[in-house]
């Protein structure tokens, strides 16, 4: 019988899967929006490793999954995000949410998430109306005991965007709504927020009582202000 | 007339430590544990209680809450030992554990809080402190809760109980209880000991990330879990944990792990040594896994040996059919260990 040095396993810290759900569909290609999204998430990423780094304690892994015509991983696996760089994104196509929704809530079954995981975050994009069938999209999503329990943002582009499928998405809560970035600013505050003060949140949730939560199980910052247009013409 | 009867030796023993994310946040250890154990020869009844302080900041005073919680726990269940049961009825002993004992723990608890709260009333630190990292709405939520604020205590709580007869456990909130039993396996030099990790009891779906059932809900009694197992043979050992542990390891397996391991490193080492070790081996996990506050109790089954029966003071030695045995006065017992002092720094 050979006597451990120290008892158990190999130890790690918690993993806080980071999703990015995306709408890439045609309009998406209208006003610069695509390439202000690849820009503002890119630019985040500095951002985002810094604030990993200051807990330890939390692995932070990153999903990019985007929809148009269809839906599709960008990679097939989580990706740390030490090692994560995004990828950028071209417009065309319609809105499948809905299979965008159906793919995220298989990623959320237990395995692949491990149940010592931290509550992951799941931030959606989108400046249009789903093409496909949002609600059972969503179902999936909240059948999940980690879709249940995750921190969900949505962020509207634009005046098209449909702010009610984003706000059932947010669980329909009248004190959390989805942010609206009218120009590249706002969409660039807002990416960076969720990239920096929500990961940072995420990384360490309090623990708290079952179902006492005002808004969310994880205590989030309130966000940015929407930023002002520069001018008319940068309006969504 | 067999003069002696066979016992184990039990002996008991933990440790909690402030953990790596709250050292960085400047926020104190909101974990306790508490044990004793009896003073005759097999060191029997053993109870042993752990308790986690939930976080988030509207849960101001949860450090109060979780050391008073396994105070109380030890009170009641040395009440239930004193007063409880007819140690011929089991399925009695049963009832008591899975209705009363809930019952009696939330009511002092709750007592407890109400004179802790009277005597020591919110002050202008706890406003500054829920206000600013959760809000004046969750403050305000605070106040709400006229005349008591359970909810600025809340807390999980874990329980083992080891008489002759039976182990009891009870668990309300997140945190493990595993238990390690010996078989026999048969190899090619003989018949040895073979031993494997198990928890006693279902999970329970809700506690999920970092969301716990508590003792400051209204119904808190509801939420408890029970297992009672009449003691045919004793498990070898008993792990009570906060989740901050379990949290720390890669696999469930490399968690269960730990109870096999211990077992293995207290026969080998004895349990002054591994009580000595406890303190780095939490402060280890902690850092390099979960960030959070660490507890582990143990209740560990040691040499069997002959006792003499009539040196035995222990009222369920010799059993009389349908009588209520008293159990030995509260002065019996050793003095109860309570959790370590508030900001220990880690090494």
């Amino acid at each position: 019988m050979s006597i451990p040095v120290r008892p158990g396993g190999e130890m790690a810290s918690r993993p806080l899967h980071f999703f990015w759900i995306v709408d890439r569909s045609g309009s998406m290609g209208q006003d610069g929006k695509i390439q202000a999204l690849n820009t503002a998430v890119r630019e985040a990423i500095p951002n985002m490793r810094s604030v990993a780094d200051e807990n330890p304690n939390a692995q932070v892994y990153v999903y990019v999954l985007e929809f148009s015509s269809g839906a599709r991983w960008i990679s097939a696996d989580p990706v740390p995000l030490e090692q994560f760089n995004w990828q950028n994104l071209s417009a065309d196509g319609v809105t499948d949410m809905g299979k965008a929704l159906t793919m995220l809530a298989d990623k959320l079954k237990m395995p692949p998430m491990p149940e010592r995981a931290l509550p992951p975050v799941l931030v959606l994009i989108s400046d249009g109306q789903p093409t496909d069938d949002f609600n059972s999209g969503l179902r999936a999503v909240d059948a999940q005991p980690w879709g249940k329990k995750a921190v969900r943002i949505a962020i509207a582009i634009g005046g098209d965007a449909d702010s009610e499928v984003l706000h059932k998405f947010m669980g329909g809560n009248p004190e959390m709504r989805p942010l609206a970035a009218n120009n590249a600013e706002a969409l660039a505050s807002f990416i960076k927020w969720v990239s920096t003060a929500v990961v940072k949140s995420a990384s360490a949730p309090p623990s708290m009582v079952s179902g006492s939560g005002p808004i969310t199980n994880v205590p989030v910052p309130a966000p940015p202000t929407n930023a002002s247009p520069v001018s008319a013409d940068d309006v969504w | 007339m067999n003069q002696n009867r066979e016992a184990w030796h039990w002996h008991v023993l933990g440790q909690t430590v402030r953990g790596a994310s709250h050292v960085r946040a400047g926020l104190v250890n909101q974990d306790a544990i508490s044990y004793v154990q009896g003073k005759d020869q097999d060191r029997l009844p053993v109870l042993l209680s752990v308790a986690d302080g939930h976080g988030s900041p509207r849960y101001c005073r949860s450090d109060v809450g979780a050391a008073l919680a396994v105070k109380v726990a030890l009170t009641e269940l040395r009440d239930a030992s004193i007063n409880g049961y007819d140690i011929n009825n089991l399925s009695a002993i049963k009832q008591v554990l899975e209705d009363q004992l809930p019952r009696r723990i939330v009511r002092t608890w709750r007592e407890q809080i109400e004179r802790h709260y009277r005597e020591h009333n919110f002050t202008a630190e706890d406003e500054a402190y829920v206000t600013e990292k959760a809000g004046k709405q969750a403050w305000q939520r605070l106040l709400s809760e006229h005349p008591v604020p359970y909810t600025a205590y809340g807390t999980t709580l874990l329980i083992a109980w080891v008489m002759p007869e039976f182990v009891a456990y009870l668990q309300l909130g997140d945190g493990d209880i595993l238990v390690v039993e010996e078989s026999e396996v048969d190899d090619q030099l003989g018949v040895l000991p073979s031993y494997s990790a198990s928890k006693p009891m279902a999970s329970d779906s809700r506690l999920l990330g970092n969301e716990t059932t508590s003792l400051c809900s209204p119904k808190a009694w509801a939420d408890f879990r029970t297992s009672f197992q009449v003691m045919y043979k004793p498990p070898a050992l008993i792990m009570l944990s906060t989740d901050g542990y379990a949290n720390s390891f890669a696999s469930q397996d490399g968690f269960h792990s730990v109870a096999t391991d211990l077992l293995n490193l207290l026969k080998a080492e004895g349990v002054a040594v591994v009580q000595q070790k406890l303190a780095d081996w939490l402060n280890e996990a902690s850092a390099k896994g979960s960030g959070d506050d660490v507890t582990l109790g143990l209740i560990y089954r040691g040499e069997q040996s002959l006792l003499p029966t009539s040196q035995s003071n222990h009222p369920y030695v010799e059993q009389q059919p349908a009588a209520s045995t008293p159990l030995p006065h509260s002065d019996s017992f050793i003095t109860s260990r309570h959790s370590a002092p508030q900001n220990e720094e880690q090494p």
